[in-house]
C-alpha cells in the first residue's frame, strides 16, 4: 500500500473513484442472503423470550392480585376490613387498659363464685354487663 | 443506490420502532417483520467485517436475541433500531476478532461463496469476482477503517448514522472513511486489470 491517493493526478483520482465505486456496488450486489437456517434460531429466540416475559408475568401478576383481592373479599370488602381493624383496635385497649368492672368480674368466674350452684349469682353479670335489661 | 437506502432507511425507522414495541407488549408476530428487514442487512455487515460466514451468523443471531430483550425497555426516541443494533453488531465482531487474536477477517476466498451466483450467468460472476476483490482489500484495513467504509459505502449509511454506531463524531468517521478509501485504491490499482479495467 505504498501508494496514495495524494500522490495520483486529478484525473487519476476521479477514475479511481468510480472504479472504486463500482467495486462497492458490486459488493453490494453479491450481499449474503440469511439461510432460512438462520432466520429460524432468530425467530426461536425472539418467541423464547417472548414466552419467558409472558410467564414471568403470569407468575407475578395473579400471585400478587390474589393476596390483596382474596384477603379483602374474606373480610367482606374494604368495609369489612375496616370494621375488623376497628375491633382489633378495641380488643388491643382492652387487653392493656381492662374496665375495672370487667377485672373484678372477671375475678370472680375464675374464682367460681359467679357459677356456684345459687342462680341468683347469675344476676351479678346481668346486671354488670347489661344494665337496664334485668328489670 | 446510497441515496435509495438512505430514503429507505427515512421511511422504515419509525416502523422498526413500532414493530419493536409491538414485540415487547407480547406480539410475536412482529419479529418476523422485523427480522426480515434488518437481519440481512447485519449479515452484510458482520460478514465484511468477520470474512466468516458462519461466525457472521452467530454475531447477528446474539444481536437480535439482545434486542428481543431490550424490546419491553425501549425508550421511544433514544436511538433509532437499526442504528442500536448495527452498534451490537460492530461490537460482538470486535469482540470476536479480538478473542481470535486477529484483527483481520479471515480469508477472502470464503466470501465468493456469499452471493451463490448461477451457473454461467456472466454478469453476475464478474461482480462477485470483484466483490471478493473488494474483501480481500478490506480485510487489510485497520479494524476501524473498514467498520466506516462498509457502513458508508456498502450498507449506504449516513455519516452521523455511522457516528452513533461507532461512537465517535462525524469528522472521525469522514476521516475514516477517507484513509479507507485512499487505502483501498492503492491496494487495488495494481491488480485493476484483473478485473477489467484499463488504464484511461
Amino acid at each position: 500500500m505504498g501508494i496514495k491517493m495524494t500522490d495520483l493526478p486529478e484525473n487519476r483520482k476521479d477514475t479511481s473513484e468510480e472504479k472504486l465505486e463500482d467495486l462497492f456496488a458490486a459488493a453490494r450486489k453479491a450481499a449474503p442472503q440469511p439461510s432460512e437456517d438462520l432466520m429460524a434460531r432468530v425467530l426461536s429466540d425472539a418467541e423464547a423470550v417472548c414466552l419467558a416475559r409472558a410467564t414471568q408475568t403470569t407468575q407475578a401478576g395473579p400471585a400478587a392480585r390474589f393476596s390483596l383481592s382474596s384477603m379483602l373479599d374474606a373480610f367482606g370488602g374494604w368495609a369489612g376490613a375496616g370494621g375488623l381493624a376497628a375491633a382489633g383496635l378495641v380488643g388491643l385497649w382492652v387487653g392493656v387498659a381492662p374496665p375495672e368492672t370487667l377485672q373484678s368480674t372477671l375475678g370472680l368466674i375464675l374464682a367460681g363464685d359467679v357459677l356456684s350452684s345459687d342462680p341468683g349469682n347469675l344476676w351479678i353479670i346481668e346486671d354488670t354487663y347489661l344494665p337496664g335489661l334485668g328489670g | 443506490m446510497r441515496m435509495e437506502r438512505a430514503s429507505l432507511m427515512a421511511q422504515t425507522e419509525a416502523p422498526d420502532e413500532v414493530l419493536l414495541r409491538r414485540f415487547g407488549a407480547g406480539e410475536a408476530v412482529a419479529a418476523r417483520e422485523l427480522s426480515e428487514r434488518l437481519v440481512p442487512r447485519l449479515l452484510g455487515y458482520a460478514s465484511r467485517l468477520l470474512g466468516d460466514p458462519a461466525e457472521a451468523e452467530d454475531v447477528v443471531q446474539e444481536a437480535m436475541l439482545r434486542l428481543w430483550r431490550i424490546a419491553p425497555e425501549w425508550e421511544s426516541g433514544r436511538a433509532q433500531v437499526s442504528t442500536w443494533v448495527y452498534r451490537v453488531t460492530t461490537n460482538l465482531c470486535t469482540d470476536r476478532l479480538r478473542r481470535g487474536g486477529r484483527q483481520k477477517p479471515t480469508a477472502p476466498e470464503d466470501m465468493v461463496g456469499f452471493a451463490d451466483p448461477a451457473p454461467g450467468a456472466e454478469g453476475v460472476l464478474d461482480a462477485t469476482e470483484k466483490a471478493a476483490a473488494l474483501q480481500a482489500a478490506l480485510q487489510e484495513l485497520p479494524e476501524r477503517q473498514r467498520q466506516a467504509v462498509v457502513l458508508r459505502h456498502i450498507e449506504g449509511l449516513s455519516n452521523p448514522e455511522i457516528a452513533v454506531i461507532m461512537d465517535t463524531g462525524v469528522e472521525a468517521v469522514e476521516s475514516l472513511t477517507a484513509r479507507g478509501k485512499r487505502a483501498l485504491t492503492a491496494a487495488l490499482m495494481p491488480h485493476r486489470e484483473e478485473y477489467g479495467y484499463q488504464d484511461d
